[in-house]
């Protein structure tokens, strides 16, 4: 992946965090490029760093070195501020546990992200409501307006989630493990979104995953495994193996 | 004037002097009880809040985070919990106006008018609503500043680590 297409690039990046004597290298050197309209599915096993490399993407914490561009904006030496800017122009996230707001209906969690960027006019906020309602009913939740979190069992939960991430029609989806509550239909209607979302405004999606039915859409699947990328395959197989046999192999090996 | 009169007058004189000096160390001192007193309902009123506000905080912590994550930014969401302080530091005060009111005008009627030297009624609070409104106005500003910390601390702490949390259904 490369050339004027790409949307985000990382390069040497590296992350280490000081845990109490220790220094733990969660991210040792990762380059990674996604294109526009690309989905890259990275799997591992748990505590190899997944999350911290979809924190770092999705700019919720700065690398501790190494260069990552998005959207031709080098933004491992932004601040905070700065980074929420970037953030809510250009990237929607699904976050693990869903992260809802209990307070809030599931049109009102996903208008959310429009409201906090700036104050809508009427016309607007009728658009907006009006985009709520049909993200929400193209992931099956179409009866489920008015529902607080509390009212929903995971898998809707994730699928408000879902939703809400695509709301700001960033060009970039980043989701930390997105699809693990949703049984085979949702997953179907998620994927088709997605899909969707792809071809009509050239969304990229990083997603961490090891649920297989995900696999298969991707574009490219990466392995990462203590805190470096492994295994890349351009074009995944639909005999692709489970993410903890290839854990086991890449060990054997 | 006959010097017993006379006498009278001046024993009077001195004896009103001696009264008005006592009544005005009265009045200080009942001012300062007073002032004391609403010092004291201040204080308190202002630690509950930052204790409410801290607590809650801590227990929003992942809602917090997942604002600041949606684009929220920090001065906003100091802003957001102010007003939230505000909020409850008026549906508090509000109420207990109203019910120190009722119970001022009950406690008045069941006592009964105070019989009292002149001297003496003067440091009893003057009535009306503009020391309410000003109690009203320093509980506010005292429970604003007091909320000021936990707020500023919830805008500084890490989206990160504030998302990691489990929410509380799967705490534990």
């Amino acid at each position: 992946m490369g050339g004027a297409s790409t949307l985000l690039s990382l390069s040497g990046i590296h992350k280490h965090y000081r845990h109490g004597e220790f220094d733990v290298h969660a991210l040792c050197g990762i380059e990674l490029q996604v294109g526009a309209g690309e989905m890259v599915a990275v799997c591992g096993p748990s505590g190899h760093g997944k999350t911290t490399l979809t924190n770092i993407i999705g700019l919720l914490e700065p690398p501790s070195g190494g260069r990552l561009l998005l959207d031709g904006v080098d933004a491992a030496g932004l601040g905070a501020a700065e980074r929420a800017v970037l953030r809510a122009r250009l990237i929607g996230a699904v976050y693990q546990c869903f992260t809802l707001i209990p307070g809030l209906t599931a049109r009102d969690n996903v208008l959310l992200p429009l409201l906090l960027q700036r104050r809508l006019t009427r016309a607007e906020r009728a658009d907006a409501l009006a985009l709520a309602t049909e993200l929400l009913a193209r992931v099956g939740l179409a009866s489920h307006l008015h529902h607080r979190p509390a009212r929903l069992d995971p898998g809707q939960c994730q699928r408000v989630a879902i939703a809400r991430a695509l709301v700001t029609r960033p060009r970039l989806v980043v989701a930390d493990e997105p699809t693990s509550r949703l049984d085979g239909s949702a997953l179907r209607m998620v994927l088709e979104l997605w899909t969707a979302c792809q071809r009509e405004q050239g969304t990229a999606f990083v997603i961490t995953t090891r649920d297989q039915r995900q696999l298969v859409r991707a574009s490219r699947t990466l392995q990462l495994s203590d805190g470096r990328i492994g295994a890349r395959q351009a074009d995944l197989p639909r005999h692709y193996p489970r993410p903890a046999s290839l854990h086991a192999a890449r060990v054997e090996a | 004037m006959t010097p017993a009169r006379l006498a009278l007058c001046t024993v009077r004189r001195g004896w009103l002097r001696a009264w008005a000096a006592l009544s005005a160390i009265g009045a200080a001192a009942c001012m300062l009880e007073l002032g004391a007193g609403w010092l004291h309902a201040l204080s308190l009123a202002a630690c509950a809040s930052a204790a409410h506000m801290a607590l809650q905080t801590l227990a929003r912590r992942r809602e917090l985070a997942t604002l600041r994550a949606l684009g929220m930014s920090g001065p906003a969401l100091v802003w957001m919990l102010e007003l939230e302080a505000l909020w409850i530091t008026c549906g508090g005060a509000l109420p207990g106006l109203a019910l120190g009111a009722i119970a001022a005008w009950g406690s008045g009627r069941s006592v009964g008018p105070p019989h009292l030297l002149p001297g003496q009624a003067a440091p009893l609070p003057a009535s009306g609503a503009l020391l309410p409104l000003a109690a009203l106005l320093a509980l506010a500003g005292a429970c604003l500043l007091a909320a000021l910390v936990p707020a500023i601390r919830a805008a500084r702490h890490e989206v990160a680590h504030g998302l990691a949390l489990l929410p509380p259904h799967q705490d534990g």
